[in-house]
């Protein structure tokens, strides 16, 4: 399908124009209000047609989609604008600064595509930890355990009154997103600060399912330090997602306190199953793109406009109900807030 | 490495072109140029419709079906190729380097560069001649972890290397004598860079070999002597499993060592001890002393942690980028280290 980009930056030219050669799409035409940079960016891409108006490029370049990588400040209306204009609409997270912004693109969007790139929502490893959840040897969801370095802003208020884009916002939503495609819908959150303006501390999610869910808001941790953390609990079974692409399957072994001899168990049915990027081999699985969901969340966006399917995970409700716990967080100071459904 | 210089932010620009279509073109070279400050100019294929199917894939200005015309048109002043078929006996890249030194122009290629060492040294002489770079993509002796390891090495707290130990699942001929056109041959050829070229970058060269092959599964082990006296083995685990981590590399100085998993994962075990055996009540050392580990991390929308990088590619055609452009002579994928591996390749098969 052919496309447009808006937005030519640092994450784009990272992360986004690199996927596009393993997706089935034309890329079409660039856009970006800085036009040098727009244009530099075309020539490395064969002479594409630039723009700095986004509704131009719509009118002047046939597309059946666009993929939109700003800001959210201006992803509502880019959003909108694309929606209107009869395109399906790929964005980049976030969203934008609220919750009512999600609803404002999701009354635009019609019967059209729109996904919103939580890329978490997609990382294999991720995948691979909700097949597990699901196995009935794992039983119910009892809790999940989230470690990404984040603080929260005290004045939470303040910070959604003032429309302010804060670190919380920026990458607190990949967490969140993780937690939503792994734990489901979220009942109400409670948060808890520790000192200062920019605090560490916790978010504690009660999900729709009865599980509970803690977000470690591991602020302090250096930089290059393995980012995240996730384990999930069941029945006698552990999840465990380490470094974005370690995933470990915790079946434990039969076990007598005190008397046990041996950590090995019996046969094969027992212990820990892992899985984990190998990394000497040139090949797509154990590169970025991959590894953290970017080329997944691309693939099911396309696949969702050229086979007319809805998306998988991050549709607009999905966003919708991730920027509302997003909000909810910030707005508790230990006591429950509800997340509305 | 810091501080990558953006495509879109360069002020000037290398005007190269690129040989081939091959699987690790689409996915490893061709992907690196937005970091390399090039201008791609022209991409050549033997097959016209995948020459333009790439050329516009990877906005190169021009597709050839031939390699005359396009230096002649186009006039890079670097090429680089990644070509994976052979002529006769000998892969196609050699040949190819050979036309573009002959053109005047800067040559970057993939390995395997050629078969035999004879044919290395003519590609050497042909350098010197035209004084231009020639460089082979050896991704190993730009592996980070593998630098960091070799500058460990060459520090003042590792001693002299004195063992070396790598595991690597190279296929190698079961029997010597076999014809370069051999599959078997071709196989072992392909691969062979990876771990000599670990073992080059980190101990340095190799002076003898002898070679003990397993009873199945295609691999064995060999005893190696390194020039500066280091001892290793290379333990050609040909029959492990496809779901195990390719490699693992163990390097030993005077009280102290280095591992290597994955590729990614360098531990080094520093001096130190735990104390008196059977007395001691803690494994925690002093910190000068406790064991530091790099590995990357891996959930950042980065450039160190996309396997290009990690595995050494990108730095490769920096490094030669950088030498094409007179900011530094080669240090590493040289024409001489390309012939340390054919010496090795050699032996194994010879």
């Amino acid at each position: 399908m052919r496309v447009g980009l808006v937005g030519v930056g640092s994450h784009t030219y990272r992360n986004i124009l690199p996927a596009l050669h393993y997706l089935p799409v034309t890329l079409a035409a660039l856009c970006d209000v800085d036009e040098a940079l727009a244009r530099r960016t075309a020539e490395e891409y064969g002479g594409l047609p630039v723009f700095t108006d986004a509704g131009r490029m719509y009118s002047e370049v046939p597309l059946d989609a666009v993929l939109i990588c700003v800001g959210p400040r201006q992803h509502p209306d880019l959003a909108v604008q694309a929606l209107s204009a009869g395109l399906h609409v790929w964005m980049e997270k976030p969203p934008g600064l609220r919750a009512a912004d999600v609803e404002k693109i999701r009354a635009a969007a019609g019967d059209q595509t729109c996904a919103v790139g939580f890329k978490k929502a997609y990382m294999p490893a991720v995948r691979k930890a909700r097949e597990l959840v699901e196995l009935p040897e794992f039983g119910d969801l009892r809790s999940v355990l989230a470690v990404y370095p984040m603080t929260i802003p005290r004045d939470g208020a303040g910070v959604l009154a003032r429309g302010e884009f804060t670190n919380w916002l920026a990458n607190g939503c990949h967490p969140l997103s993780l937690l939503v495609e792994l734990g489901g819908p979220v009942r109400a959150v409670r948060t808890v600060r520790g000192p200062g303006q920019d605090a560490s501390g916790a978010v504690h999610l009660d999900y729709a399912n009865g599980a509970i869910g803690t977000f470690f808001l591991a602020g302090g941790a250096p930089p290059g330090y393995p980012v995240e953390r996730y384990d999930l609990f069941g029945a006698d079974r552990v999840v465990s997602i380490e470094d974005s692409e370690r995933v470990v399957y915790h079946r434990g072994i039969p076990f007598d306190y005190a008397r046990q001899r041996d950590f090995t168990g019996p046969g094969t049915e027992t212990g820990s199953i892992c899985w984990q990027a190998e990394h000497r081999l040139a090949t797509l699985e154990n590169t970025g793109l991959f590894v953290q969901g970017m080329f997944d969340e691309l693939y099911d966006f396309c696949g969702a406009v050229l086979d007319n399917r809805p998306v998988r995970s991050a549709d607009l409700d999905f966003a919708l109900h991730v920027m509302r716990i997003y909000e909810a967080a910030l707005l508790s100071d230990g006591e429950p807030v509800g997340v509305k459904g | 490495m810091t501080g990558i210089t953006f495509g879109y932010e360069a002020e000037t620009t290398l005007r190269v072109a690129f040989l081939g279509t091959s699987g690790h073109a689409f996915r490893n070279f061709l992907p690196c140029l937005p970091y390399l400050t090039v201008e791609l100019a022209a991409l050549w294929d033997p097959d016209p419709a995948r020459a333009e199917a790439f050329a516009r894939q990877f906005g190169a200005r021009r597709a050839y079906s031939t390699v005359d015309r396009l230096l002649e048109e186009t006039a890079p002043e670097a090429v680089m190729i990644g070509v994976e078929d052979f002529v006769g006996e000998e892969p196609r890249a050699a040949s190819l380097m050979a036309q573009c030194l002959r053109a005047g122009v800067h040559v970057w290629t993939d390995k395997p560069v050629a078969a035999r060492t004879d044919t290395v040294k003519e590609l050497i002489a042909l350098r010197d001649r035209t004084d231009r770079v020639a460089a082979v993509g050896m991704k190993t002796m730009f592996n980070p972890a593998y630098r960091k390891a070799r500058d460990i090495i060459r520090g003042p707290d590792f001693g002299r290397p004195t063992s070396f130990t790598s595991r690597y699942p190279l296929h190698v001929p079961d029997r010597p004598g076999r014809p370069l056109t051999d599959p078997a041959v071709r196989s072992c050829l392909g691969h062979i860079w990876h771990p000599i070229g670990t073992a080059l970058v980190t101990v340095g060269p190799i002076r003898s070999l002898r070679y003990e092959p397993a009873p199945a599964g295609g691999g064995g082990v060999a005893l190696a002597t390194f020039a500066d006296g280091t001892v290793g083995t290379f333990h050609f685990s040909a029959g492990q499993s496809g779901t195990s981590p390719l490699e693992r590399v163990d390097i030993v100085g005077e009280r102290t060592n280095i591992v290597i998993d994955n590729a990614s994962r360098l531990t080094w075990y520093r001096r130190g001890s735990t104390g008196p055996y059977g007395r001691t009540s803690s494994y925690f050392t002093d910190d000068a002393s406790a064991p530091l580990v790099w590995e990357p991390e891996m959930s950042l929308g980065q450039l160190y942690n996309s396997n290009n990088f990690v595995q050494g590619y990108a730095q490769s055609l920096l490094e030669f980028v950088d030498a094409a452009r007179g900011v530094r002579p080669l240090r590493f994928g040289t024409l001489e280290d390309a012939l340390e591996v054919l010496e090795v390749f050699a032996t194994l098969t010879g």
